[in-house]
């Protein structure tokens, strides 16, 4: 540790004689020993009060508030930053061990031509991240950045070798495991003369990551034994991206070693992952397919941890990341022990001026996921191989969807989009008990721009679902029933909005949620103000989600960068 | 310490110091829409400005921005010279769909992907797109935007013309 | 050059970073742990011979190797040291109703041996001889005449419900190799059927030297270095079905990269 208490000091400094030399040299904003300083700042507060219907619980301190600080000094290929977070407390929905505040993350960086080092905290991704991935989400509350050192070097062009090792970080502290991983990318159509100016375009890649943790007494019950645990788990990956003209495939296969530990339930069979990506297009259309298929690939530097923290690598959902609200009411959460799961998504453009394309053209947008669960056999528990798994027999269903967008521009200022979706949802991939829910979605988002200075939005949604809010008989699930929504949006010029909405669920469920907010956006800076009720659910980025419980209060945010 | 860094902080924050000519970064790696390897450094519009705008495919102002700008794109760049470049903030989930995307749009854009958001982090994007800037002509930072409402392309072709006068 | 070299060499070295773990090793017993301590005199240097028998309740040829073991016990005394351990499967398993000798311990020492044949005998885990194991007998008697390479005495008392077991070891030749020391309780007078080769099914059948229970981990616990004479101590509490008047402490040292033991111990709980 007395590596990262010289590296702190060597970032302070070097900040506080560029902020000092720039205050007194506004002209000049380069500081005493040149480069820049930036930054960005972003803070989130909520107050929020009981409300027994939706579920809202008392929040003790009143005022809950999440703060952050970038700042970055950059000189040339020299870049050094450091971020102070606080969470006093932290937001609802946020684990309690965020609460604290200090300085979170700290590292200086060399970025050369050919060579890149970083010593501190970093963020990387081998691939498509089925192996190796540490990333930030500040509204999910992750953050598993590694801390420690990176080399990316680039021998000749389209080459990219990669090595770093480190600990991930877990809150205010770090887990256990130690991360190494090697990787390494070649672009054939650099490398390979004749390849060069060929309509082909491949680039190949592997990566290889290793974690080493100590060993832990985990006892098998019944028995006086504990685990012969393996300390060094390994994951490895060979990937493709190919293109043909308007053609596109990439693919990854991951391979993962023994890795008993709380998510597979501590199961010795080794895991993999296979992900496959068709696209084609041309001007005005597209079409793609995705599979995947994961088996046992959950990969922590914290075996015995369960939940979002601490992962090493990331499996995002298959499924289209739905911005409606009703839409996205039901998110599909990634199963890493064991799901596989088709998507596939045309795009098409009537052109202008064709019959059904009319003066402005018309937008099309098909989309359609399924997954299922592995068929597996199930050997034993803890201690054993686990389960066997046929290869492409399916398993239970998990999460089925269909939907058709079509937007339209209606005039020179009025903008409609309608979209209807299907879909089929069981509860299980959120650890509940399996059943099935059917829902019928229906949008209509209408923008308006009135005049130079202002344009309004306006947004229905309706959501026929066959689930019931019965919490006597066990169905708990305030999502259930069928619901309506409305919001109206007013844009002021660029600087100002405003917008009210309200979610309503009519029958069979539970909850009116209404919610107004304006917001403030100049340059770089945005304010926003909000006051109403949410709903407890599952918020979803990037198939990654985290439990939200009920609010019914008012929320401010703010953020800006300089 | 801890003090001082924020009191730093707070007044870099109110005072917008510093920020002014930070250069884009040179050496930072980006994927091209080939899925080939390229650096930081190809953003540039030979001594002209450069809007360079982080969006998501999941993102709708990001969208309604791009399709707006799309209609008078062609006008901006006879005015101007100016350049539009998209980076794409999209990660694992939809980023092979950011092709299809781009070409199913009919976007004119030249466009890169930063999966891993080593180029949003180095210029202080947060976690919200769309986040817009200004670069001139050699590559500095002279205005940025966070967000998008209806007609915010209007300031920024501004911003341009006030660059390029 | 020099930078792609090194980026190789470290992915090398994680490539090496991946364990593997055999199914019968997924599972591991600790036992009780040993304090070592400076042993106050040095035990008796007699070289004893270990057997570990493989038996079964239904197996009918096991108590002919009964016999010849208890003959043999006749003629060396205390110098051979028997386990008896029950087969985990097939003719070891119980009839109903009736005790299940099986333990964690000596199923793993059945698996690792590879033992698929009832009876057999594995003398000092280094030759095993299966059905008419009559022929072992004089090999024992050779075995026990040689210089022993370690020496070995053990003495149980009981302490309220615990038992604690004292292991004095003296080290007599210098040796490279890991020694390990492994603590196992058996019981004698054992009254349950047992298939028999003469009578069908005998039901009041007597058992000796039946294995209950591997008192250390499976494969014993490293002898720390550097020392030539030592005491090992430890403690555990037996099932309580056990009968500790008619139990025995056998202690052996072995060497740990090929189990092969050197010299054994056993000792009545006073």
């Amino acid at each position: 540790m007395k590596l990262g208490k010289t590296l702190k000091l060597i970032i302070c400094t070097l900040l506080i004689f560029n902020f000092q030399h720039s205050i007194f040299n506004p002209t000049h904003a380069q500081g005493l020993l040149g480069g820049h300083v930036t930054g960005n700042v972003q803070l989130d507060g909520q107050m929020s009060r009981a409300d027994s219907v939706i579920g809202a619980e008392e929040v003790p301190e009143r005022l809950l508030l999440n703060a952050r600080a970038d700042v970055l000094y950059t000189n040339g290929d020299f870049s050094a930053g450091l971020r102070l977070e606080m969470y006093q407390n932290p937001l609802l929905g946020f684990d309690s061990q965020w609460k604290g505040q200090g300085v979170a993350n700290y590292f200086v960086k060399y970025s050369g031509e050919r060579l890149t080092v970083t010593a501190g905290h970093f963020y990387e991704q081998f691939g498509s991240g089925m192996i190796l991935r540490t990333y930030e989400d500040r509204y999910l509350g992750i953050d598993n950045a590694l801390f420690g050192a990176s080399v990316q070097y680039r021998p000749v062009d389209g080459v990219t070798l990669k090595a770093l090792a480190g600990k991930q970080r877990h809150f205010w502290d770090y887990g256990p495991g130690l991360v190494r991983g090697v990787d390494a990318e070649v672009s054939l159509n650099s490398v390979v003369k004749p390849l060069s100016g060929s309509k082909l375009r491949a680039t190949l890649g592997a990566g290889f990551v290793s974690k080493y943790e100590d060993d832990e007494n985990i006892p098998v019950p019944g028995t006086e034994n504990r685990l012969n645990l393996p300390l060094n788990v390994g994951a490895a990956s060979l990937r493709a991206d190919l293109g043909f003209g308007g053609w596109s495939l990439q693919t990854e296969y991951a391979r993962k070693g023994q890795d008993p530990n709380a998510i597979n339930g501590y199961i010795y069979r080794p895991g993999n992952a296979l992900m496959l990506n068709l696209g084609y297009s041309t001007r005005g259309f597209s079409a793609g397919i995705q599979a995947k298929r994961i088996d046992n690939m959950g990969y922590k530097s914290m075996r015995s941890l369960s939940g979002e923290m601490l992962y090493i690598n990331y499996l995002p959902a298959i499924t289209k990341n739905h911005t409606y609200a009703f839409l996205a009411m039901y998110p599909y959460a990634t199963q890493v022990n064991g799901e596989q799961g088709v998507q596939a998504d045309v795009m098409y453009k009537f052109k202008k001026g064709t019959l059904l394309g009319g003066k402005y053209g018309t937008d099309l947008h098909l989309n359609s996921s399924l997954v299922t669960a592995l068929d597996t056999t199930v050997i034993g528990g803890l201690g054993t191989d686990g389960y066997t798994a046929g290869t492409f027999s399916k398993g239970d269903f998990l999460y089925g969807d269909l939907s058709l967008e079509v937007a339209k521009k209606l005039s020179k200022t009025v903008k409609l989009t309608a979209t209807y979706a299907y879909q089929v949802f069981n509860p299980v991939v959120e650890g509940h008990a399996p059943d099935l829910y059917h829902n019928h979605i229906v949008v209509a988002d209408l923008s308006w721009k009135v005049s130079k200075k202002h344009a309004l939005r306006f947004e229905a949604e309706w959501m026929g679902s066959d689930s019931r809010y019965d919490p006597e008989h066990g169905h708990d699930d305030r999502r259930a029933g069928d619901w309506v929504m409305g919001l109206v949006e007013w844009n002021i010029g660029t600087h100002w909005f405003l917008s009210l909405s309200d979610q309503y669920a009519y029958r069979d469920g539970t909850g009116n949620y209404y919610n107004l907010s304006c917001g403030y956006t100049r340059g770089a800076t945005r304010f926003q103000l909000g006051y109403g009720k949410q709903r407890e659910g599952l918020l979803c980025i990037g198939g990654v989600c985290r439990q939200v419980p009920a609010s019914n209060g008012l929320t401010f945010s703010l953020t800006t960068s300089f | 310490m801890k003090k001082i860094i924020f009191a730093l902080l707070t007044f870099a924050a109110t005072c917008g110091l510093a920020a002014q000519n930070a250069k884009l970064p040179e050496n930072i790696a980006l994927k091209d829409l080939d899925g080939q390897s390229v650096q930081s450094s190809v953003i540039q519009n030979n001594g002209k400005p450069v809007i360079l705008s982080f969006w998501a495919t999941w993102c709708k102002p990001c969208n309604r921005e791009l399709d707006a700008i799309k209609e008078v794109y062609d006008e901006w760049r006879e005015e101007t010279g100016v350049k539009l470049v998209a980076v794409s903030i999209d990660d694992t989930r939809s980023a092979a769909r950011v092709r299809p995307w781009v070409n199913g749009k009919d976007w004119p854009y030249e466009v890169f992907l930063d999966q891993n958001k080593d180029l949003a982090r180095a210029l202080n994007v947060g976690a919200d797109v769309p986040h817009t800037f200004i670069l001139n002509g050699e590559g500095e930072i002279v205005w940025q935007h966070k967000g998008y409402q209806d007609g915010g392309e209007e300031e920024l072709i501004e911003k341009v013309r006030e660059l390029v006068k | 050059m020099k930078k792609t070299i090194s980026l190789l060499a470290a992915a090398l070295l994680t490539l090496a970073a991946c364990d593997s773990i055999e199914t019968e090793e997924y599972t591991v017993y600790d036992g009780a742990p040993v304090s070592w301590s400076a042993a106050p005199a040095a035990p008796e240097a007699v070289q004893r011979a270990y057997v570990e028998k493989y038996t079964g309740p239904k197996c009918t040829n096991c108590p002919r190797a009964d016999e010849t073991l208890d003959a043999a016990h006749h003629q060396y005394g205390d110098r051979l040291v028997v386990v008896s351990i029950n087969h985990p499967s097939g003719q070891g398993i119980p009839y109903p109703n009736e005790p299940d000798m099986r333990t964690d311990g000596g199923t793993a020492w059945d698996k690792y041996f590879g033992i698929t044949f009832l009876p057999s005998a594995h003398l000092n885990r280094t030759e095993l001889y299966s059905g008419d194991i009559s022929a072992m007998i004089p090999i024992i008697g050779e075995s026990i005449q040689n210089a022993p390479s370690a020496a070995i005495g053990v003495q149980a008392t009981k302490e309220g419900s615990a038992v604690s077991i004292t292991a004095d070891i003296q080290l007599l030749q210098a040796s490279a190799a890991t020694l390990t020391l492994t603590a196992a309780i058996i019981e004698d007078s054992l009254v349950y059927k047992q298939d028999h080769y003469l009578e069908g099914r005998i039901d009041d059948y007597v058992h000796n030297h039946m294995l209950r229970k591997v008192i250390t981990s499976h494969w014993g616990r490293d002898l720390p270095g550097g020392q030539t004479l030592l005491r090992g101590t430890l403690s555990f509490t037996p099932d309580a079905d056990i009968n500790l008047d008619n139990s025995h402490i056998v202690v052996f040292l072995s060497e740990k990269a090929t189990r092969r033991v050197i010299n054994c111990a056993s000792c009545k709980i006073q």
